[in-house]
């Protein structure tokens, strides 16, 4: 009967904590989608971000991380009329290599938020089978301010670091 | 004594700044030959029986506001990336320019002009390390237009594509040509700077790729590449140097006879042994001092081809 107890106690307190912070609050989301949304403004990526959640409810915060994210390790594939790009950063490999950076960067400073403005109107939420749901937006990031401040940082190389 | 720390450290600082900074290649964007064909912008001549045609860029300039559009978008973006490049049309200008005035100057004291011999002439011309060949084509369905742009970075001394876009954009109704343009150029800039970004990390790594042509002068001394030093010919001499100060011994011998060699994908380091940098001269005039020495002996003229290419006329000055 105790062992009962203890469980029963256990998985209250484990639902309690979930409740009590919101994902996007600490965790940054882990499985999203990136594509091409059209030609940005001179210096903007226009990109279609989709986070995945189980509740359907994703923070703004949330799409920015993944438009950024995305930019600088994934690239993202193109649609009509709109090439695919590369990642900003070249490799994915780049975002353990520069671990102290990166962690500031996506961590407790969100400097990542000030390079992405989601567009307004332009959310969807679609139900994934059992799943949960997939959450989108565009969203629009300064990809040549992050480049400059990268560079700056000695993240990554301009075309002139070499001569 | 404060003042002289004070230049001493100075000095040191514009030594330090000098040091490590590899010769920064030239880009030029300039409209491609099939482009200028299409637009009629060539100029055709009689090459001794043969039509030829070569591109007429002044023409083009003049005339053509998208094509000064795609230029001024593309030196604008690049530009921005912290790397400008030169401007065919202030180029050709400027070199409009200095014929006419070296054709002025004259020595106060004897009347003499300055001296210029036919090879002279003929190199007067738009010269750059990369070239940035562009194209583009409009074509309508119904009422829908769509471009077709084409960007390539051409090495001019390997003649290697060594950065690219292509892709064709969005179709639409209602946009005006320019305006397509500019979204073509800014949707692809990108991806061709990232290659770009590619080529430059390769040469960093495994050195610049050059060429280097030997000729010999017909002069009657009897000297060629077949010409014997002890055991070995001046041509075998000449490989082993190759091998010797080449990046990880990385050359192809294209092609050779008694009188020329063509040494291709040559890599030579980004600099010298004192840190400065090097560019195909510095690596072929290393070369032609090595030949002076004994038990050689030869004397040979340097003609410089650009950042990439190199002249070694061996025989005389």
């Amino acid at each position: 009967m105790n062992k009962l107890h203890l469980l029963l106690l256990s998985l209250v307190a484990a639902f309690c904590c979930s409740a009590a912070t919101p994902a996007h609050a600490d965790d940054l989301p882990e499985k999203y989608d990136i594509l091409s949304a059209g030609s940005g403004t001179q210096g903007t990526y226009l990109v279609k971000v989709y986070v995945y959640s189980r509740t359907g409810k994703v923070a703004d915060t949330d799409l920015k991380y993944a438009a950024v994210h995305g930019v600088l390790f994934r690239g993202f594939s193109g649609t009509q009329g709109n090439p695919s790009q590369r990642p900003l950063c070249g490799s994915p490999a780049v975002e353990e290599q520069k671990a102290d950076f990166f962690n500031g960067f996506f961590g407790k400073e969100k400097t990542y938020l000030q390079y992405a403005a989601v567009v307004p109107a332009s959310y969807e939420r679609v139900k994934m089978s059992k799943k949960g749901y997939k959450v989108g937006a565009i969203v629009q990031v300064e990809k040549d301010a992050l480049r400059k401040d990268l560079e700056q940082a000695g993240v990554i190389r301009g075309l002139n670091s070499f001569f | 004594m404060k003042r002289q720390i004070l230049i001493l450290a100075m000095l040191c600082l514009a030594a330090l700044a000098a040091y490590g900074q590899a010769k920064k290649p030239k880009l030029m964007v300039v409209p491609s030959d099939n482009w200028c064909q299409q637009h009629g912008f060539m100029q055709t001549f009689d090459n001794q029986g043969i039509t030829e045609n070569i591109p007429d860029y002044q023409a083009a300039l003049l005339k053509d506001a998208d094509l000064n559009n795609v230029i001024s978008k593309i030196n604008i973006l690049m530009a921005d990336k912290g790397f400008p490049l030169t401007d065919l049309q202030q180029t050709l200008k400027s070199i409009r320019n200095l014929s006419a005035e070296d054709a002025l100057i004259q020595s106060k004291s004897t009347g003499a002009s300055l001296a210029e011999s036919p090879l002279d002439r003929l190199r007067r011309t738009a010269k750059c390390d990369i070239i940035l060949e562009l194209s583009w084509q409009v074509s309508t369905i119904g009422p829908k237009k769509t471009i077709t742009y084409n960007l390539r970075g051409l090495d001019a001394y390997t003649n290697k594509q060594v950065a690219g876009a292509q892709g064709t954009g969005a179709p639409s109704f209602s946009a005006e040509l320019s305006t397509l343009l500019e979204e073509a150029v800014q949707n692809n800039m990108d991806n061709f700077c990232a290659q770009l970004m590619t080529h430059f990390q390769d040469l960093e790594t495994n050195g610049r790729e050059v060429t280097l042509d030997i000729k010999v002068f017909d002069d009657g001394s009897g000297i060629d590449l077949e010409s014997e030093y002890g055991d070995l010919e001046l041509a075998e001499i000449i490989d082993n140097w190759m091998t010797d100060n080449t990046v990880n011994h990385r050359f192809n011998k294209t092609d050779a006879t008694e009188n020329y060699i063509l040494y291709e994908q040559v890599r030579i380091p980004l600099y010298k042994n004192n840190g400065n940098a090097q560019d195909t001269q510095d690596f072929a005039r290393n070369l032609r001092n090595y030949l002076k020495q004994p038990p050689y002996n030869i004397p040979s003229k340097l003609i410089n081809r650009g950042l990439g290419r190199c002249l070694l006329v061996i025989g005389q000055k």
